[in-house]
């Protein structure tokens, strides 16, 4: 059953989903909780803007530093704009997202144009190197200490602002800090997961957890659960039906959405 | 018979006071509050009545230090009157969840950043029996006894409520309002309440602040509730059911 392992790509791809996919469940209990769905998505287009300037100033393509730069200062500047100028999400998120796209079109059109850049689209968790996987690593447990220190306040922010700050929580500072490490679970995934199948995998885990769980310790605890449950059965399943040609990323997303489906009807019949 | 809850107090006395000074709030060149003044002591219940729009929302918001304010806030305590930063609890007037997120109302006690136990505070507030419900799936009196227990928590030295009532049915408004006066009496804490329901206030407030931009008019209900400002603003537009 483990001959799978055998191969060096297969074991870097393990890993490397055994590193992400926790992230992901973890982060997508307070993206579901904050409606912050569309942000993750936007994120991802966003990151043809980051891989132009990238370009602009000479760096390689697969070079997640322009990438993490750009969704960095696309977080803040949503936190800012929502505040100073009460905008709802959804439109600065869209403001911002299609305008650094259409930026990051126009700027790629000189670089041999966007069709060049098309792997982003879909990208490819087998081709990840094994140096990769230290960085990877470092960000992940990062990733999951903030995580562990902003979640119990993000509940209450999620609330009520004004309750939040009346027991001392400053609501703009943690979603700063939250869309930040949104933005870098984003930047170091993109060219695994893909543009197109990244935010599946920030909404699906919560969404499904949530079916089935009666308290935040089992919503997260299912959330980080299904996400790497799914991300190992979707690794074996593209291996085993490699002639079906199943593309892993996608396959992850599917047996996702499968799960997510399975909880609706452990939902229905706990009514 | 009524439980013997031993709510840690904050030396029961009426002599801690807190003292709201010349709040000034603009918006560009519009003035949502001027010259506020307020000075309450602890045990009494403020109520502030006005129209709509008439900053007393805004007012409570800037107590939290959410809304950039020009004046300030003390709170003196009964010892010595050294002036600290007040603890504050503060109850919305109502929360925006998403019903189907599985936060429980245990949940929110311990997203509380304190090292104090809240099952005293869970008995003195009655809601024993929904602590491991899901917040979704609580009724909109439950919700607010709910918010008033987390406001509690940790015990502050003012409670601060925005139209805490505004959400429930009249047999729930009136439990809500008897919970108020009874951390009032049990725990000697300073209330703020902005409520639109005037019979309540009528019947509960020590102070009355008729607010309309600024103070027009403060004192006990009975002061308030006979002068001309008030008739003006609550018995012009027929509101007024006192």
């Amino acid at each position: 059953m483990f001959d799978f392992l055998e191969y060096e790509f297969m074991q870097n791809t393990l890993i490397l989903l055994l590193i992400i996919s926790p992230v992901f469940g973890l982060l997508s209990t307070m993206v579901v909780n904050n409606k912050l769905a569309y942000f993750s998505d936007a994120l991802g287009h966003s990151a043809y803007m980051g891989i132009a300037l990238g370009l602009l100033i000479g760096m390689t393509t697969s070079s997640i530093i322009p990438i993490l730069i750009f969704s960095s200062i696309f977080s803040i500047l949503l936190v800012l704009i929502k505040r100073s100028f009460r905008e709802s999400p959804d439109t600065v998120i869209g403001i911002i997202s299609s305008i650094s796209l259409a930026l990051g079109i126009i700027i790629l059109s000189n670089y041999g144009g966007i069709q060049k850049f098309s792997s982003l689209l879909v990208g490819d968790p087998l081709l990840v190197d094994k140096s990769e996987l230290i960085y990877l690593l470092i960000l992940g447990v990062t990733i999951c200490i903030i995580f562990s220190i902003i979640y119990k306040k993000m509940i209450l922010i999620n609330i009520d602002k004004s309750l939040a700050r009346s027991k001392g929580i400053n609501p703009t500072k943690y979603e700063i800090i939250f869309t930040l490490i949104i933005a870098i679970a984003v930047s170091i995934s993109i060219n695994i997961i893909g543009v197109l199948l990244i935010n599946s995998l920030f909404i699906l885990p919560a969404a499904t957890s949530k079916n089935i769980s009666k308290n935040m310790k089992q919503y997260v605890i299912f959330s980080v659960t299904i996400s790497v449950l799914s991300s190992i059965i979707g690794l074996l399943v593209s291996y085993y039906f490699a002639a079906y040609k199943l593309p892993t990323g996608a396959s992850i997303v599917v047996i996702c959405g499968l799960a997510y489906i399975v909880s609706l009807v452990i939902k229905k019949l706990n009514r | 018979m009524e439980k013997h809850i031993n709510i840690k107090q904050h030396n029961s006395c009426g002599l801690c006071c807190i003292k709201i000074k010349d709040i000034n709030i603009r918006d560009g060149k519009d003035i949502i509050l001027k010259d506020i003044n307020i000075h309450m002591h602890c045990g009494e219940i403020t109520c502030i009545i006005g129209p709509n729009g008439a900053g007393k929302s805004t007012l409570l918001k800037s107590i939290i230090g959410e809304i950039k304010h020009k004046g300030k806030i003390e709170y003196l305590n009964s010892h010595d009157n050294k002036v600290t930063k007040p603890k504050i609890g503060y109850v919305p007037q109502k929360v925006s969840i998403d019903k189907t997120i599985p936060i429980s109302v245990r949940d929110l006690f311990n997203s509380v950043d304190v090292n104090e136990n809240y099952e005293k505070i869970i008995e003195l507030i009655e809601i024993e029996d929904l602590i491991d419900k899901k917040v979704g799936d609580l009724s909109g009196g439950e919700m607010q006894k709910v918010l008033l227990a987390l406001a509690m928590y940790p015990f502050p030295d003012i409670l601060l409520l925005d139209e805490p009532l505004s959400n429930i049915d009249e047999i729930g408004m009136k439990k809500v309002y008897e919970l108020i006066n009874k951390l009032r009496e049990k725990c000697d804490i300073a209330i703020i309440l902005v409520s639109h329901d005037l019979e309540s206030v009528y019947k509960y407030a020590d102070n009355v602040i008729l607010l309309n931009k600024e103070i027009i008019k403060q004192g006990n209900p009975n002061t308030v509730y006979r002068s001309e400002e008030f008739k003006k603003i609550f018995w012009i537009e027929g509101e007024a059911n006192v």
